[in-house]
């Protein structure tokens, strides 16, 4: 912005002439104008490098945007008003509904996905020439199916003979499509989020995908408690009997002893019934009147067994991870 | 008493039984209501008409000898060490009927150890 300056200087004693004292006036108000426009151009930049900012901020939060991991894909990751619902001859696939559509993979193996959110509801009406049909949503929102036959989710070679139909290559993680035989098959940013039935004539029902639960660091402390015993739901086992552990837990033997020498607990784990490896050993000597409680956590499926003496208690006690607490 | 459990021996009336509060959960893997006790000689849980025999009675009578034969071996060796100190620092426990206390703790040992001589014929 330049200077302002005034054309005409007065000194004291001498009289000033009407159009110097104006061009004063007009050459402040050029001035004014100028500061403004000036003001209004430096505000305008300065909102544009925030925009940017909050954009930069946003692509690069996982919590909003997920298609920057490298951990999954070909999923449905959110679904708050459901996935899809039918009436009559017409599917409706539901707004907000998001979905991370396989892309490929990196150089490095890590797989590459394009996150999609449908932004209003999305009406189709599919052919209804087969019985059973899978259906698909592409990464512009275009909604196809294929009959079930003629959808290959697993393979890694192209399937064969058949007119039109969709397959995902799990190596190269992409979906390709064919219209031809499968004389060619094309990529496509396509995932599949359910399979309906007809009677040939009106839509029956519809299955959809489940989305698929996401831990966020948020959770942690959830996390954490996943792995301490869960006290409400104790559960007595018996003492010296082989048992194999429905969950997974925290195994613990309470014990005391009068004038004997006696072995309180000895507790044995492992992942067959015929190979336990005993991992405690309790004694308590002679004339001492005393108590120990022995804790050991047991994986699930693993075997175990407590010896010791008729004094012993024993307890089971599943993680919350498992009973959900 | 009526807890939620699962049978372990059907001879025996052995169980795994739920001991907290989450009924939901014991539901949900199976346990059902029974009436079990835990028994007063191993500590385990089992169904209670199983317990109510005269194997098991007899049982918690040894039981509760020995657990009155290990009391009285654990008095009398407490009663030992005070002899020990009424000796070294032999005081009048009753100044009127004379008695002193290492006299006082003889009576009580002289009756433990003929209660220990009953419960160990």
């Amino acid at each position: 912005m330049a200077e302002s300056t005034i054309p005409y200087s007065f000194t004291p004693g001498t009289k000033a002439k009407a159009s110097e004292v104006n061009a004063n006036f007009l050459a402040l108000a050029d001035g004014l104008d100028e500061s403004r426009e000036y003001t209004k151009t430096e505000v305008t930049k300065l909102e544009s490098k925030l925009d940017e900012k909050i954009n930069d901020i946003n692509n690069s939060n996982a919590l909003k945007d997920l298609s920057n991991t490298n951990f999954i894909t070909n999923c449905i990751i959110d679904s708050p008003n459901g996935i899809a619902s039918y009436e009559n001859t017409t599917i409706t696939v539901k707004e907000g509904l998001k979905v991370l559509i396989s892309d490929g993979r990196n150089s490095n193996g890590t797989v590459k996905s394009i996150e999609y959110t449908v932004d209003a509801d999305i009406q189709y009406t599919p052919n209804m020439d087969t019985e059973k049909r899978d259906l698909f949503i592409s990464s512009s929102g275009k909604i196809s199916s294929y009959d079930i036959k003629d959808v290959y989710i697993t393979t890694a070679q192209p399937p064969i003979e058949h007119t039109e139909g969709a397959w995902y290559n799990p190596i190269d993680n992409i979906w390709k499509v064919t219209n031809n035989k499968g004389t060619t098959w094309t990529e496509s940013n396509i995932i599949k989020i359910g399979t309906f039935e007809t009677d040939e004539s009106t839509i029956t029902s519809i299955k959809t995908e489940s989305p698929i639960n996401i831990l966020k660091s948020i959770d942690k402390q959830q996390i954490m408690n996943w792995l301490f015993p869960d006290y409400n739901t104790i559960i007595s086992a018996p003492l010296e009997t082989v048992q194999q552990a429905e969950y997974s837990g925290m195994l613990v033997a309470m014990g005391g002893t009068n004038y004997s020498n006696v072995e309180i607990a000895n507790i044995s784990v492992g992942s067959s019934s015929t190979d336990l490896v005993q991992v405690t050993y309790s004694r308590i000597g002679g004339g001492a009147n005393d108590r120990q409680t022995l804790f050991v956590p047991v994986p699930l499926g693993y075997w175990f067994k407590v010896s010791g003496h008729s004094s012993t208690v024993v307890a089971f006690f599943p993680m919350k991870g498992v009973t959900h607490a | 008493m009526l807890k939620y459990c699962k049978i372990v021996n059907l001879e025996t009336g052995l169980c795994k039984v739920g001991l907290g509060t989450n009924t939901d959960f014991y539901k949900s893997i199976g346990m059902i209501e029974l009436d079990v006790t835990q028994s007063e000689v191993d500590n385990q849980w089992y169904l209670t008409e199983k317990l109510n025999t005269p194997e098991y009675e007899e049982k918690k009578a040894i039981k509760k000898k020995e657990e009155r034969i290990y009391e009285i071996k654990i008095k009398l060796d407490e009663l030992d060490k005070k002899r020990i100190r009424a000796m070294c620092e032999p005081e009048l426990k009753d100044g009127e009927a004379g008695e002193t206390w290492l006299e006082y703790y003889n009576k009580q040992i002289s009756d433990l150890r003929k209660e220990l001589t009953e419960l160990s014929s």
